[in-house]
């Protein structure tokens, strides 16, 4: 598995950059591929178990049932150990994505210049000047002959708002992260207020109320951490549709709709 | 109209843009569907734009609903039904069981699903082995989904049960066939 996921990550790596089709199509075929592959390995590993292991019968040839079920207990924790190998193939298939986002926008940006550069009255053949930025075609009046012209932003240009917001997402992720990364640390926290509570009827009183300090303190870690969740994704999601706006001001209005909706959605799910 | 989401931007309504989508997928050009329309293509290019941020910002997801459910009724839109694809007499047989017989539909998304698997242009492979393209395939995808949607309200979840079983049974047997034409699965070499 570690063989095929390494070379698979290399020509992976080299098409995404290489792959010059919309979207990357090329790249995501193979991509889809190779994690088929890949589960097709972590399947015969599971079915491997469950037929030559987990259908065994204790009352087999064994030393003892003891030693029977000590196999089977080393056989899932081996599993165990191949599945989390597998998930971390997964996870270097699944990097050799690297979107340069800012690079696209800045062709973008610089195919418009030239695209509005050489914008011409269809009528009288004077200059018009577009002084902001279209992500779609658009009429636009000759402010010497009064024809209206339809200015077309080019091909490129129009791919600005889906574009924006995967530009405007990768910008703010340190943002995103810092929120999705809450519940580990919650469960984390969890956890070893949990460790202490069990811990607690071994100990003396005066270890005890040591422990219930510890506890009360980190109970206090938890409520704090679990009351900044909202404000974190809140900041997040103003942070990103900011960004969004900044790159496709001509959507400004949608987008404050839409960042509106994420919020009220996460209160209303929470 | 009680949604105020669901007005017609600058006179292209929900129906109009749902169809000329489905149109879109299916390989017509958008210059002879804004003629079709009697639109131009500027005024599609911006109501496109808007209608996609109305489905972001509509929280009740019931412009998204309603765009599935008119993409599925593309052919009944009175400006745009007489714009077809070539269709080969196959394919049109095979459009016609797609949308009448529920294993074929659920057998073609689970061989479409295993194309995918495989690293094949599924929507391509079904085009290129049932001459079905992506928009007719998707416009009859949107109208077993209503069924399906119709069963669950009901409460027959068994049926839908059913399907999704013999799709996955399918894609199985298609992602066999597909591995098999590519010399096997990486698998097949490996001994636990």
């Amino acid at each position: 598995m570690n063989s095929f996921t390494n070379e698979s990550v290399a020509t992976l790596s080299t098409l995404y950059h290489e792959d010059e089709s919309d979207h990357h199509q090329g790249y995501h075929r193979l991509k889809s591929a190779v994690l088929t592959q890949l589960a097709s390995i972590q399947k015969k590993a599971d079915d491997t178990l469950q037929e030559k292991i987990n259908e065994l019968d204790d009352d087999g040839p064994w030393e003892s049932k003891a030693s029977f079920y000590t196999l089977r207990s080393n056989c899932s924790d081996r599993l165990q150990q191949f599945q989390e190998r597998y998930q971390a193939c997964q996870k270097m298939i699944e990097a050799t994505e690297q979107p340069d986002y800012e690079t696209e926008y800045q062709e973008i940006l610089s195919a418009y210049e030239a695209v509005k550069n050489q914008f011409r009255c269809s009528q009288c053949g004077g200059p018009i000047v577009i002084n902001q930025l279209y992500f779609t075609s658009t009429y636009i009046t000759c402010p010497a002959c009064q024809t209206q012209n339809t200015f077309n932003p080019g091909s490129r240009a129009k791919q600005l708002e889906g574009l924006g917001r995967s530009l405007a997402e990768q910008r703010t992720a340190h943002l995103r992260q810092a929120y999705e990364a809450i519940p580990s640390q919650l469960q984390k926290i969890y956890n070893q207020i949990h460790a202490l509570r069990l811990s607690l009827h071994q100990q003396n009183k005066t270890v005890a109320a040591d422990t219930e300090n510890q506890i009360a303190q980190l109970q206090r870690e938890y409520d704090q951490l679990n009351e900044s969740s909202p404000g974190l994704y809140e900041k997040y999601v103003h942070a990103m549709f900011d960004e969004w706006n900044k790159i496709n001001p001509a959507m400004q209005a949608e987008h404050d709709r839409f960042r509106q909706r994420m919020i009220d959605d996460m209160y209303k799910y929470k | 109209m009680s949604n105020p989401l669901l007005e017609p931007v600058h006179g292209v309504s929900l129906y109009d843009y749902a169809a000329i989508t489905a149109k879109l997928s299916a390989g017509i050009d958008i210059i002879d569907l804004c003629k079709a329309m009697g639109i131009e293509p500027a005024v599609y290019e911006e109501a496109s734009a808007i209608w996609v941020s109305r489905m972001q910002e509509d929280g009740t997801f019931e412009v998204t609903m309603k765009f599935g459910e008119y993409f599925g009724e593309a052919e009944n839109h009175p400006k745009l039904k007489n714009l077809q694809v070539a269709r080969s007499a196959e394919g049109e047989a095979n459009l016609e069981k797609l949308a009448t017989d529920r294993y074929f539909y659920e057998e073609l998304s689970g061989a479409r699903t295993a194309a995918y698997q495989y690293g094949l242009d599924g929507a391509q492979w079904i085009l290129d082995n049932f001459g079905i393209n992506l928009g007719d395939f998707q416009s009859v995808a949107m109208k077993w989904m209503e069924v399906q949607n119709a069963e669950m309200a009901k409460g027959n979840h068994e049926s839908t049960m059913h399907f999704a079983h013999y799709q996955q049974q399918k894609a199985e047997e298609y992602g066999q066939k597909f591995a098999a034409a590519q010399g096997g699965n990486v698998a097949d070499d490996v001994e636990f």
